[in-house]
């Protein structure tokens, strides 16, 4: 059986203190002959110690590729490398020998990472030679960093609070702590680094949501609503203030003053689903329940996703330094609603160089291709992904998709098919469907799938528009009206349907 | 100048001399890197509880004779299925008085499993267990996932119902003690990927109907890659499949046969990534509702009809999302009445670095009060699965077991030895009604970290407190003893309804007693992936004597009890007087069993 202890408090009193940093580094005059003949017998000596005394059982081959200026300049036992059957290259890291380097100096124990990607292995062991060399608020902090963007939520405190110790004056560690500490349950913790954070930055807009949220859990709704307010006035543009109000209203249950914040807040983010799950509770408050699923649903088919990090630039920096292929992803998941599809595809295809089997990221690739009109590039990446998960319904979704755009028809309705047949409530399969059916003019059947589709995904206008257009050509005009302006007053702007309604409208 | 040399040389020549010594000594020394102990040097040190502390649980397996290992992957596949397992059960299969252990294995998947079979234990009384497996022929192989126990056929013994990938079993118990496969003639061998299921009888026709629920519509080519932190192939979360599966509704017919009403009641509307089920009348209208809890997809709150048909409330019941709108990643669930106004309020396991889930409910609308009632801080690091609520010492307050496991490696530094181990915790509440983690006080075998999943309770030693049952994914069953040493009073309840002895589920307990009032419901098929104890356990506190006892049975009749003594237990059948064994050398002066 195996067991492990539990411990999740640190001892403060057993962590050793900062000895090193700024003193070191203010030395007066150069180095005497005896004091270089010395360093080198110390750095010499040191190299022995740490070096291992047997080799990792790694093939030879694999441990070739370490990088030159880490094999030089990194003390902490190094990463080897070796690459794997599907073109994936892989660090082992000796955690026995790390593990020993950083008690050694006093640091906690490593990430229990015996094999990371290259990236995250070179960042690791880049941050702690650095702490080493010299502990400043600097490296303590990027340590802090990289361990928390590895969910190592100990020893980010750890170094967080030892940065901040180091540098008293700067806000981000204290912010990081709190990041730590509301992530980890410890809202009393997060509570004062957040405030702390307040007295060193106020601007910091990121720490009001923060505060307004710990204090909405904690049941304090005035403080709470004071931090929204501070937050909608120092980030007016975003709607987490906003939304937050909103949440305080509901609590108070004053669902018209919630309406008032979260209609707000939908003005300015439309696609947030928070701000349409509240607005949907307080249309419920008030008794209008239609209006309430409109909104329900629509919050279920948004994406959700972490909404603090999306928009918090401390947060997106952290996971950022390591530079690994999540920190990659993480940056095309906050792109991907920008339409950059060129900046997008480049994320994607790096991703891709790291993680080769990475199916999803594969099934992305391929819409961006399609979105270039790249098709050969798109079938050869959703062949790749295919390959491993031939069953996959988003795959072939997505199959069905490149070949609807490249007007290959009869091929998309075949395998829209397939997906619906196990799949029932997949709307992008139902779009193919209804869609190439359009553009066969088989309008009779394309309706069936159109109006399954725009059920299933009420906020693709797109998928709308053409059922209004289906219903014109089979001849119910009414019908297609009522549709155009349903178009209409979800997207005034949709031009195609304002020009459709004002050639149907005229006498 | 010359001070400024002797302070940067006389370091530099100490250190050098203290390099060619360690070299000296290294040379000496055996290879192969650091002391063992070395993690114990760190400076972010293991939490070990207070020396003096008492152990509230203590791990019996070895010393009761169960020795089960649960078996479910090939390292490097990381299938879905393979961290969801397996749980599950207390009861009493040949009704003999105390209760029998039944646990479900999986296997590998893609194989017949035939080596891999699930395990019955016979409670010998003693506090040991047989394997009594194959004689039985309970042991049916397959790649298992949970079980619910009740008597479906009202035929006065309980049988098995065994969820899997693949076809579900219904293992009918013949009496005398062995079982059939049922499935077939019942109709309840659903293909999905089956994860917990309970029975509860939705039309009250006293017939245990059967609620299943299924996780993802996955297969093995469906499998896609997913990586941790790290950039590791590790498990993927259950959205990456974008594939929720749809639960199943069986009525009984009273036949032996089931008919599959999930269209025309109503739940094939909705889909989820479900794992958890909980059957209880929330609304208070005598009808009972099914909660599920679901991973990753808004949780279902089916509203009983009164008709045979269902509607999902959850969204506007305020129990679809937690209080950030986010669909957690519901795993276990339970209910009781925590804020003492008469409906039974929610707790839901919760995946790390999000609080489980506690929902006020409030006559069938719900609150989430997870932040004020204190199931935040203490939860969060770890994935919860199982959850049994228990009242440990008898003090008359519910406390909390959760079995804790994850579904991602783990690369905090403490999880080395199993990437995916965690500690189970012990929650109790204190006097600010805020629960709080007390597992350093409640023994070494709650600082086990394994990937745990059902947290079963059952009193097996009949000594009147509940002990647990904690199934280990790829790790080993563990039987918990609970080391109650407080003197208050404390009963079981075990219900049977109707003239022929039908179970009893949802029928619900008021007792009176010393001035307080406890409210209970029958509900065996609650946690994750288990089914407890069918005995109703109650903590009576100081209580001298159950003053005054009223069952509720479904369908609204009410019966009333007087005078019974505590530190018994009681047998209650509807109409009938009552019968109760009492624990030996507990019965108080004044009462006469």
């Amino acid at each position: 059986m195996t067991r492990r202890t539990r411990g999740k408090k640190k001892d403060r009193s057993a962590a050793p203190e900062s000895h090193e940093g700024p003193r070191h580094t203010k030395r007066r005059r150069g180095p005497s002959v005896t004091d270089v003949i010395l360093g080198v017998i110390v750095a010499a000596g040191a190299v022995y110690l740490l070096w291992p005394t047997s080799r990792p059982s790694w093939p030879d081959e694999a441990m070739s590729v370490v990088p030159r200026d880490l094999s030089v300049s990194l003390a902490p036992p190094q990463p080897a490398y070796e690459g794997t059957a599907d073109g994936m290259r892989v660090g082992h890291l000796d955690l026995d020998r790390l593990g020993a380097w950083c008690s050694a100096r006093g640091l906690p124990p490593p990430p229990a990472l015996p094999t990371c990607e290259p990236a995250v292995a070179e960042a690791l062991t880049r941050a702690l030679t650095a702490v080493s060399a010299a502990r400043t608020a600097a490296t303590l902090g990027t340590m802090g960093q990289v361990s928390e963007s590895l969910d190592c939520h100990q020893s980010a405190e750890w170094y967080f609070q030892q940065a901040q110790d180091a540098d008293p004056r700067d806000f981000r560690w204290p912010y990081y702590l709190g990041c730590v500490y509301q992530l980890t349950g410890r809202s009393d913790d997060a509570l004062r680094q957040f405030h702390r954070v307040l007295e060193l930055n106020a601007e910091y807009g990121m720490t009001h949501a923060r505060l307004g949220h710990l204090h909405l859990e904690s049941g304090d709704d005035e403080s709470a609503e004071n931090s929204f307010a501070l937050y909608a006035e120092a980030v007016p543009r975003d709607s987490l203030g906003d939304i937050g109000l909103g949440r305080v209203a509901l609590r108070r249950k004053d669902f018209a003053g919630a309406l008032t914040h979260l209609q707000r807040a939908i003005r300015k983010t439309p696609s947030d689903f928070q701000a349409h799950y509240y607005l949907a509770r307080a249309y419920a408050g008030l008794g209008e329940r239609d209006r309430a699923k409109q909104h329900f649903d629509r919050s279920e088919k948004l994406p959700r996703g972490k909404w603090f990090k999306m928009r918090d630039p401390l947060d997106q920096a952290m996971h950022r330094v390591t530079g690994s292929t999540n920190s990659l992803i993480t940056e095309f998941e906050q792109l991907q609603h920008s339409r950059d599809w060129t900046r997008l595809t480049g994320l994607a295809e790096r991703i891709i160089e790291g993680r080769p089997s990475d199916t999803t990221m594969l099934g992305n690739l391929a819409s961006l291709y399609r979105k270039q009109k790249r098709f050969d590039d798109a079938h050869a990446s959703l062949d790749r992904a295919l390959a491993q998960s031939p069953e996959s319904n988003r795959l072939r979704t997505i199959r069905a998709e490149v070949l609807l755009a490249q007007s290959r028809l009869d091929e998309a309705i075949e395998i829209a098919r397939t997906v619906v047949k196990v799949e029932s409530n997949s709307a992008a399969a139902f779009t193919v469907l209804g869609r190439a059916r359009y553009l066969q003019n088989r309008f009779a059947e394309a309706e069936p799938a159109l109006r399954r589709a725009v059920e299933l995904a009420p906020n693709d206008i797109g998928n709308a528009y053409v059922l209004a257009e289906t219903l014109l050509r089979l001849g119910r005009r009414e019908e297609a009206v009522t549709w155009y302006r349903k178009i209409l007053d979800a997207d005034p702007g949709f031009e195609p349907a304002s020009r459709r309604m004002a050639e149907l409208t005229q006498p | 100048m010359r001070r400024a040399a002797v302070r940067t040389t006389v370091p530099l020549a100490v250190a050098a001399a203290c390099v060619v010594a360690l070299m000296a000594y290294r040379t000496t020394m055996p290879s192969g890197g650091p002391p063992a102990d070395a993690a114990h040097r760190s400076p972010v040190p293991a939490h070990s509880p207070p020396p003096t502390a008492p152990a509230r649980f203590v791990d019996v397996t070895d010393e009761a004779g169960i020795e089960f290992m649960h078996t479910c992957c090939v390292e490097g596949d990381y299938y879905l299925p393979e961290e969801e397992g397996s749980g599950g059960a207390f009861f009493d299969y040949d009704n003999d008085g105390d209760v029998d252990i039944y646990l479900v294995q999986s296997g590998l998947i893609g194989t017949d499993n035939a080596d891999y079979r699930n395990r019955l234990y016979r409670n010998d009384g003693t506090g040991r267990f047989v394997d009594v497996s194959s004689a039985s022929g309970a042991d049916v192989p397959g790649y298992g996932m949970g079980c619910a126990a009740a008597d479906y056929d009202n035929d006065g013994d309980a049988d098995l119902f065994v969820t899997r990938l693949g076809p579900n079993v219904l293992l009918e118990n013949n009496g005398d003690g062995t079982f059939s496969d049922a499935t077939t003639r019942a109709g309840v061998g659903d293909e999905g990927f089956g994860t917990d299921s309970a029975f509860f009888d939705y039309d009250r026709d006293g017939l245990l109907d059967l609620y299943v629920v299924n996780y993802v519509d996955w297969s093995a080519t469906r499998e896609h890659r997913c990586y941790d932190p790290g950039g590791i192939p590790d498990y993927c979360s259950p959205s990456t499949y974008d594939s929720p599966a749809g639960d199943h509704l069986y009525r009984n017919l009273g036949d032996g046969r089931f008919e599959n009403v999930t269209e025309s009641a109503g739940i094939a509307s909705a889909r989820g990534n479900g794992l958890g089920v909980i059957t209880v009348d929330f609304n208070g209208d005598g009808w009972v509702d099914i909660y599920v809890a679901n991973d990753a997809t808004p949780a279902f709150l089916w509203v009983n009809q009164q008709d045979g048909t269902f509607v999902d409330e959850a969204l506007f019941a305020g129990a679809a999302f937690n209080s950030d709108g986010v669909a957690i990643a519901g795993m276990g669930v339970v209910a009781e009445d925590l804020d003492s106004d008469g409906d039974f309020d929610l707790l839901v396991t919760n995946i790390h670095d999000q609080a489980h889930l506690c929902l006020r409910n409030e006559g069938g609308s719900f609150e989430d009060v997870s932040h004020q009632w204190g199931f935040d801080g203490w939860g969060v690091p770890y994935t919860g699965f199982g959850v049994a609520m228990l009242d440990q010492d008898h003090d008359g307050t519910l406390e909390v077991f959760i079995a804790n496991g994850a579904v991602n490696r783990l690369l905090e530094p403490l999880a080395k030895d199993n990437p995916y181990g965690e500690p189970n915790q012990f929650v109790r509440r204190d006097k600010d009604g805020k629960y709080r983690d007390q597992s350093a006080s409640a023994g070494s075998a709650l600082r086990v970290a394994e990937m745990s999943r059902g947290a079963i309770l059952g009193d097996y030693d009949n000594d009147g407190d509940l002990d647990v049952l904690v199934t280990n994914n790829r790790g080993p069953a563990q039987l918990l003893r609970n080391e109650n040493a407080s003197d208050n009073a404390w009963t079981t309840v075990a219900l049977t309804a109707g003239t022929g002895g039908a179970s009893a589920i949802n029928a619900r307990i008021e007792i009176e007693a010393a001035g307080r009032t406890w409210r209970r419901e029958v509900r065996p098929h609650v946690g994750y992936l288990g089914s407890n104890d069918p005995r109703v356990h109650i903590g009576l506190a100081e209580a001298k004597v159950i003053e005054r006892l009223t069952v509720t049975w479904l369908g609204g009749t009410r019966e009333t009890w007087t005078a019974l003594p505590v530190n018994a237990h009681l047998r209650l059948g509807q109409g009938k007087a009552p019968d109760f064994r009492a624990h030996p050398g507990a019965v108080p002066d004044g009462t006469t069993p």
